[in-house]
């Protein structure tokens, strides 16, 4: 036992240490500067005050950003491996495939909660800067409810890596995660109003595809709603749990699956 | 990429307009880059605003009466000039459904609260980005008008704001009674420019057939004011003409009878 979590330890460090390494963070970093710096400086019609406009702006970017890492790192997770042939050495024993995909997942999930992290800490330091109060009990289920979601989009990103070519899988997800954060709560409606298999098909998305918009507290955090009840938060870290369960499930069957 | 590429044609298009031929004639960047899509965008700002002034609820809109959850995308239960769906109370009834259950409680619909004076600053950035993105958006103008004026209570940024929407929309018997009103204020008073304003709304209707319904109050409430103006001065020539340009509009609109009772009481005075 403890001899598998040494190995996947190492698997998690490796992970992380890739992310840092790579200059994407740096990228990141730059952009938000060149969009948020200017942004920050607006006067409205020449009036001063308005602070949640840009709150809003910074949590949409770092909602684009997480996204755009958990995605990059889940689907670079095998598929490099594969094409470089680095996965006969990795899985020669005592590490099995389990271990490996375990291993390489929750590397991808640390290396990209670091990269929020970074992000959080960023926005709670600007948000103390303005004089706002950011260390809420809002704010850490904010971060905990989009960390979560990050761990969702790693999973769906693997699955999806074993399932379709790497570009596919990544350029499917990268529509259907924010198609759902902006109009997943209002599918239903949509269903409502076309009829046919057109409407299976949306009440099919809005069953099974993954809900982003569950793991959004950008309006609690902006607008100083308060947390969400208990309940509700143990529901969408179920769902979380559940979904990311699911699809590691079969990343694993289709990873053994695989001819090496 | 995307963004350097926009940065690039802006630039060029700002230093050699004339020898872009493809641009739109009087169109800026905008125009360019979204078309059509600016309207919508414009009307999305004037949205948002509305929800941040809800306290950041999506007035389009989730409910929560009593442990009874609502989410449509057609029914409202504020009544600061919303529209009511009466069908609202019978959306979505049925099986229970764990997603929506979900939705409607992160999404906070039970919070009813609204801006205070102090905060409703924040709506500001929504309104310019609206006007930005179509200045030509005469709803979006005459409510961050009607938000600095009433709602911050800051009427020196109210008549800025009414001042550059009505240069803009020249054409808008709306900008114009808004401006109008802008120099009504208390700390911005000024008569004469409110009477030139309320005058123009007049002619301009004068010349229209049929009144939208926005364009319909500002004609009614620039008489109105003119009307009072004039019935002080006793000119009894300009209340009749008042009157006159009244009666074609809608005879029977309670300014044109109003009018039409103090012009004869006028008459029987004099």
């Amino acid at each position: 036992m403890r001899g598998c979590m040494r190995r996947i330890g190492a698997l998690v460090k490796l992970s992380l240490l890739e992310l840092w390494r790579r200059n994407d963070m740096f990228a990141l970093l730059v952009l938000s500067l060149v969009l948020l710096v200017p942004l920050s400086m607006a006067r409205p019609f020449g009036a001063t005050g308005a602070t949640r406009y840009f709150d809003e702006a910074a949590l949409l970017l770092m909602w684009g950003y997480s996204l755009f890492i958990s995605l990059g790192i889940g689907g670079r997770l095998f598929t490099s491996e594969f094409a470089n042939r680095t996965v006969y050495p990795l899985l020669a024993k005592p590490v099995s495939r389990g271990e490996l995909l375990v291993g390489k997942y929750l590397g991808a999930v640390v290396a990209s909660w670091s990269a929020l992290a970074f992000f959080y800490a960023l926005w709670a330091i600007s948000s103390v800067l303005r004089g706002g109060e950011c260390l809420t009990f809002c704010f850490f289920q904010a971060v905990a409810l989009h960390a979560l979601f990050v761990a969702l989009a790693v999973a769906a990103a693997l699955a999806g890596s074993f399932l379709l070519t790497p570009s596919a899988s990544t350029t499917l997800l990268a529509i259907l995660f924010p198609a759902m954060f902006f109009f997943g709560r209002r599918l239903p409606d949509y269903a409502e109003n076309v009829s046919g298999v057109l409407r299976g098909l949306v009440n099919v998305v809005y069953w099974l595809a993954p809900h982003a918009e569950f793991f959004d507290m950008r309006q609690r955090l902006v607008h100083g709603w308060g947390g969400v009840e208990a309940g509700v938060f143990l529901a969408v870290v179920g769902y979380a749990i559940f979904y990311s369960g699911t699809l590691l499930l079969g990343a694993r069957l289709l990873f053994n699956r695989k001819r090496l | 990429m995307l963004t350097a590429l926009a940065l690039c044609l802006g630039l060029v298009m700002r230093i050699a307009p004339a020898r872009m031929p493809q641009a739109l004639g009087g169109g800026d960047f905008l125009s360019v880059l979204l078309g059509d899509a600016k309207k919508d965008i414009s009307d999305a700002m004037v949205h948002e605003a509305d929800s941040y002034f809800h306290g950041g609820v999506d007035m389009d809109c989730h409910h929560l009466h009593g442990g009874h959850h609502h989410d449509s995308g057609t029914c409202c239960h504020h009544d600061h000039g919303h529209d009511h769906d009466a069908d609202c109370d019978d959306h979505h009834e049925g099986a229970f459904d764990p997603w929506r259950w979900i939705n409607v409680h992160v999404r906070a619909p039970e919070i009813d609260r609204h801006l205070s004076t102090k905060q409703a600053v924040e709506m500001m950035p929504w309104f310019w980005i609206a006007v930005k993105a179509d200045p030509h958006n005469v709803e979006a103008w005459s409510t961050a008008w009607y938000t600095a004026s009433h709602v911050m209570k800051d009427e020196a940024l109210a008549l800025r704001i009414a001042v550059e929407g009505q240069r803009l929309n020249p054409e808008s018997l709306e900008m114009a009674c808004v401006l109008g009103r802008a120099y009504r204020a208390e700390t911005t008073r000024d008569s004469e420019k409110s009477e030139e304003m309320f005058r123009r709304v007049v002619e301009m209707a004068e010349g229209t057939q049929d009144l939208a319904e926005n364009d319909n109050q500002a004609f009614f409430y620039s008489v109105g004011c003119l009307a009072d103006s004039a019935q002080r001065r006793k000119d009894v020539a300009a209340l009749a003409k008042l009157l006159n340009a009244a009666s074609r509009i809608n005879p029977n609109h309670p300014t044109t009878r109003s009018m039409s009772q103090t012009l004869k009481e006028l008459g029987r005075g004099s």
